[in-house]
């Protein structure tokens, strides 16, 4: 009975607040900064509370007491370690003590930067160029004429794209004029193709975003639904 | 001062050429010493490390160097040719006489006492250096004085300092002089008084016999001793003793008498010991080569020159032309001579060694040093008892005829840097000016300089005024402070020419460089829109709630699409399909309330599938309040699924959140139990059975990726499904899939199957469910989104056509 007044409870609430953002459509008002207010603190709020019951006392506090009450003192030094690198994240904050949390954002930028660096390498710019090279590649997927037409496509785009961005060229040199007229046509083609996947990207989102609107549409239409009892 | 490196005449600062022969002047800010490398200023002949010369000697007519350019307080600072025109120190007078008024007026304004000026003047020991000069000395520190420099009290220490290596060669010559003056002007003694003195004592006397100035000139044996008598007075302002500053003094131990022992016993004492040179010449040999090389220091620059050189031609050679013009030239040459050397000195008759000028009667006097000046006929010598070099040194009488500087260059008997034109000369004065060192004209005021001064100088360090004290007004009180503690000015060096496309660019950053810090932006205040005017958006905005609503209310698919699955779909279908049951399958979902609106209908299609298979899901999320959405889903499709009645945990395991962004993933890529020990419940990893088994991502079966953004699928893809070669799909929101469908048309397939938004679930759907149609509540938000697509396309057509009518209406009126 109790879990069926929260839920009621929680639904009015979010139908409540869902119109206060709608009411945005009608100019900036309390009702939406008090909505948006709301939803920024509770994110917040939440992502705390995840953040301690999720990491910080199953991947700390509970191994380091542990670790502490088992001897384990190479744990102990490994916990310790980690648990001073978070703590002097809090130093960032303070004017004068800024500098001794440089540590810890240094170690996370560093790894992240390799990380990341090495997986766009290997996951992404080496797949990519290789793709967009293997024009018969698509034949296999697509058939011989539209798989021949969308590698040349995809081959094409990608040239065209990157011929577009040729800033530096000399000036002197035999091929100069065919070389221009190579960047100057080619490139165009290439700007062309960005236009249109912008345009694309563009479009997806707004479908995405218009999916986001009828799913919460549907949410109060279902909410108000079960209010009536329907 | 800038001295000529050619014959070393000083020519001012600013001098291109030199004024003696035309020699090109560098403008050279430092000379580097020849000896040691370091770099000294131009004004310096020799260096102030290690004494070495910095500019070649003059040469005589023999060929031989001569001693350094004068420098300092001794006026001229022109070197000659000794023979010619060499200066006699008895220019020093007519130097000091030469002291303009503003300097007079100025030591006399700067005394502390009114009658200090005058007191000068008129010889007051107490009063020879004036205060403010005193003043000035402070700044610098003092050395010690030595013994038997009692002139060294009298002369500011800073006025020491300035000598040059030639002044002090010059000095030490001096110093048995200068010892013989102390105590005593008698140039400006009364003329009554002098005569008394001469009548009293007989011409046997030293003292008496010759003025005291002259006996001063007697270099050794009395210098102590005879310091009492009456001394010559070198200066015209009767600063007898101390206005001859103690730099003039040779140390103590260069005041040996240089008597030779044969000296000639029908001399004078006093000439004897001078040394110079009697009417009988083969008496006269007041120096001996070897105690002269002993006592005279020759210069380092000469000694490396001519090495060879014997000490006493050496000596001949280093001896200034104001020595020479004494006569002490002869009395080297005859030592010369009679020590049988082979290169005879070419001999000079006595009046041509000794200042002309001052035997010539027709030098113009000026009133006060005519007034300074004893009568000659007061001196009580009788004329015969003077040698002829003597007797040229005698001062001009008053009743002599005057002849103007000019016809005294043109006859030669003048120097020419002596020779003032009539512009020169101020009638007020009566005195020629004289070349007033470069020092000393900086202490000049600015008000009283001329604008010829100002623009002839270019001093080399800003020289700042002083502010307050004594010295307020004047510049260049410590110029060696200045350039010692001042930094280095520097030069503006032109640098590189910017294009001229660049210059409006470079202006503008210039610009902006200099603008004031922007003070915090303020807030926008939003303009009153009418509400007529915000109705026609408002009304969009109703059509388009309404539009989208009315297919949800309706409940059921308005249109009839048959399903077309794309080929991404059908290899997620595929790839799910192929599963086993009990399989473990990671999913990602990395979306958050905020598009769960979308999302959600994607998670339900994939993760229902997977549990119709039977697969074990286990759920993770890279964002915080991933798992709490997760959950939701989760638990709704594992109501009435087939291992529902054994619980739903059987079918899904909700790890929870998974932080680290792309380190995380990583990392579960190596160990499961190390990024995610426990649950979404806090429950172990061990106690979960959906994951039993699993120890890292190569342990599940197919990674799916729900992701509202990029940058997730992205991680995924880079540092899960490639590297540890992991079968991963994905089911993306609709502005993703730009991006994730490049990963599927690789090769490889780094995405074995993709779906995208609603649309792709809604296929995806079919799929599952096997109907050619699409059905269901996704069809029904297809419907909704289409209805929305309409109103958009509607008021974008309606948009335009309303602009171009009103474009066409404003053209044709």
């Amino acid at each position: 009975m109790e879990a069926a007044l929260l839920d009621t409870a929680g639904t009015v609430v979010a139908i409540v607040l869902t119109l206060f953002v709608f009411s945005y459509l009608l100019g900036d008002n309390v009702l939406y900064r008090l909505a948006e207010h709301l939803f920024i603190g509770a994110a917040v709020g939440y992502a705390a509370v995840v953040a301690f019951h999720n990491v910080i006392a199953p991947k700390l506090v509970t191994p380091l007491v542990t670790a502490l009450a088992g001897g384990d003192w190479d744990s102990v030094l490994l916990l310790g370690i980690t648990l001073v690198l978070g703590l002097l994240l809090l130093t960032k904050p303070m004017k004068r003590l800024s500098w001794l949390g440089s540590l810890s954002v240094a170690l996370l930028l560093g790894v992240g930067a390799a990380l990341a660096i090495g997986g766009a390498l290997l996951g992404t710019l080496i797949p990519q160029v290789e793709a967009a090279s293997d024009v018969m590649g698509y034949t296999d997927r697509y058939g011989p004429g539209l798989g021949l037409f969308s590698g040349l496509v995809v081959l094409t785009g990608a040239t065209g794209v990157l011929l577009h961005f040729y800033f530096g060229a000399g000036r002197e040199g035999r091929l100069v004029g065919l070389r221009n007229s190579l960047v100057r046509v080619w490139g165009g083609v290439g700007r062309w193709f960005i236009l249109v996947t912008f345009a694309a990207i563009f479009a997806a989102t707004f479908m995405s975003r218009l999916s986001v609107l009828v799913g919460r549409v549907q949410f109060l239409l279902d909410a108000v639904r079960g209010l009536l009892g329907g | 001062m800038i001295y000529c490196p050619r014959c070393g005449t000083a020519n001012r600062e600013g001098s291109k050429f030199c004024n003696d022969c035309g020699q090109k002047l560098g403008t050279h800010t430092r000379i580097k010493c020849p000896h040691c490398g370091i770099m000294n200023s131009v004004q310096n002949v020799f260096c102030d490390e290690c004494g070495g010369r910095l500019l070649p000697a003059p040469l005589d007519a023999s060929g031989a160097e001569v001693g350094p350019p004068i420098k300092g307080l001794s006026l001229p600072t022109k070197a000659s040719a000794p023979e010619e025109d060499a200066p006699d120190e008895s220019e020093a007078p007519e130097a000091a006489g030469d002291m303009p008024a503003w300097l007079r007026a100025l030591g006399d304004s700067w005394s502390d006492e009114p009658g200090a000026g005058a007191a000068r003047e008129e010889g007051d020991e107490g009063d020879e250096i004036p205060d403010w000069l005193q003043d000035l000395r402070a700044s610098i520190p003092a050395e010690e004085p030595g013994e038997g420099q009692g002139a060294d009290d009298d002369v500011p220490d800073w006025l020491r300092e300035l000598r040059s290596p030639a002044e002090k060669q010059e000095a030490e010559l001096l110093a048995p002089i200068e010892g013989h003056n102390e105590g005593e002007d008698a140039w400006l003694e009364d003329a009554e008084q002098v005569e008394e003195e001469a009548g009293a004592q007989g011409p046997e006397s030293g003292g008496g016999e010759l003025p005291d100035w002259l006996e001063a000139a007697n270099a050794s044996g009395e210098q102590g001793e005879e310091g009492e008598d009456e001394g010559p007075a070198f200066y015209a302002e009767g600063e007898a003793e101390d206005a001859a500053p103690d730099w003039i003094d040779e140390p103590e131990e260069q005041r040996e008498p240089p008597v030779a022992e044969g000296e000639g016993a029908g001399a004078p004492e006093w000439l004897a010991a001078l040394g110079l040179p009697e009417e009988d010449e083969e008496e006269g040999m007041p120096f001996s080569a070897e105690e002269e090389a002993d006592e005279d220091e020759t210069p380092a620059g000469l000694d490396d020159e001519e090495p060879e050189v014997p000490a006493y031609e050496e000596e001949a050679m280093a001896t200034p032309e104001w020595l020479v013009a004494l006569g002490l030239v002869g009395a080297v040459e005859d030592e010369a001579a009679a020590s049988g050397h082979e290169e005879p000195v070419e001999e000079e008759p006595a009046e041509e060694e000794t200042l002309d000028w001052v035997d010539e009667e027709e030098i113009e006097m000026s009133p006060e040093a005519t007034a300074m000046a004893p009568p000659p006929d007061t001196l009580g010598m009788p004329e015969a008892e003077l040698p002829d070099w003597l007797e040229a040194l005698r001062p001009p009488e008053a009743e002599a005829e005057v002849l103007s500087g000019e016809e005294l260059a043109e006859a030669g008997e003048v120097p020419d840097w002596l020779v003032l034109s009539a512009d020169d000369m101020e009638e007020d004065e009566g005195l020629a000016r004289a070349d007033i060192p470069g020092w000393l004209l900086a202490l000049k005021p600015l008000e009283l300089r001329e604008e010829e001064d100002l623009e002839e100088e270019t001093p080399e360090v800003e020289e700042v005024p002083e502010e307050g004290g004594l010295l307020a007004g004047l510049i260049g009180t410590l110029p060696v402070e200045m350039l010692i503690a001042q930094p280095r000015a520097v030069t503006a060096t032109g640098g590189p020419e910017l294009p001229s496309a660049d210059t409006p660019q470079a202006r503008l950053f210039a610009e902006i460089v200099r603008r004031p810090p922007e003070s915090p932006p303020k807030p926008m205040v939003q303009a009153e829109v009418p509400l007529i005017a915000r109705l026609p958006l408002w009304i969009i905005y109703l059509v388009l709630i309404a539009v989208v609503t009315v297919p949800l209310l309706i409940g059921e698919p308005v249109l009839v699409r048959r399903a077309t699955p794309l080929p991404a779909e059908q290899s997620l279908y595929q790839g799910i399909e192929s599963l086993e049951a009990g399989s473990p399958v990671l999913v990602a979902f990395d979306y958050d309330p905020t598009t769960s609106g979308e999302m959600d209908v994607l998670a339900r299609s994939i993760v229902g599938h997977l549990m119709d298979r039977q697969a074990r899901v286990v759920a993770v999320s890279l964002l915080p309040a991933g798992p709490a959405t997760a959950e939701m889903v989760l638990d709704e499709l594992a109501q009435g699924r087939a291992g529902d009645a054994d619980g739903p945990d059987l079918l899904y395991a909700n790890l929870g959140y998974l932080p680290g962004q792309v380190a995380a993933v990583r990392l579960l890529g190596e160990s499961i139990e190390q990024a995610l020990p426990r649950d979404f419940q806090a429950t172990p990893l061990a106690e979960l059975e959906v994951a039993a088994g699993v120890t890292d991502v190569q342990s599940f079966a197919l990674i799916v990726e729900l992701a509202a953004t990029q940058d997730t699928l992205r991680w995924w893809i880079e540092q899960a499904g490639t590297p540890y070669d992991v079968p991963l799909s994905a089911g993306v929101s609709a502005s993703v899939e730009p991006i994730a469908r490049a990963y599927y048309e690789t090769e490889s397939r780094q995405l074995e199957g993709l779906i995208a938004g609603v649309p792709g679930a809604a296929e995806y759907e079919a799929l599952v469910s096997g109907e050619d149609v699409l059905i269901g509540p996704t069809a029904v938000r297809l419907d909704a989104q289409l209805a929305g697509h309409l109103v958009f396309v509607l008021v974008l057509v309606v948009g335009a056509v309303a602009r171009s009518t009103r474009r066409n209406a404003g053209r044709g009126q």
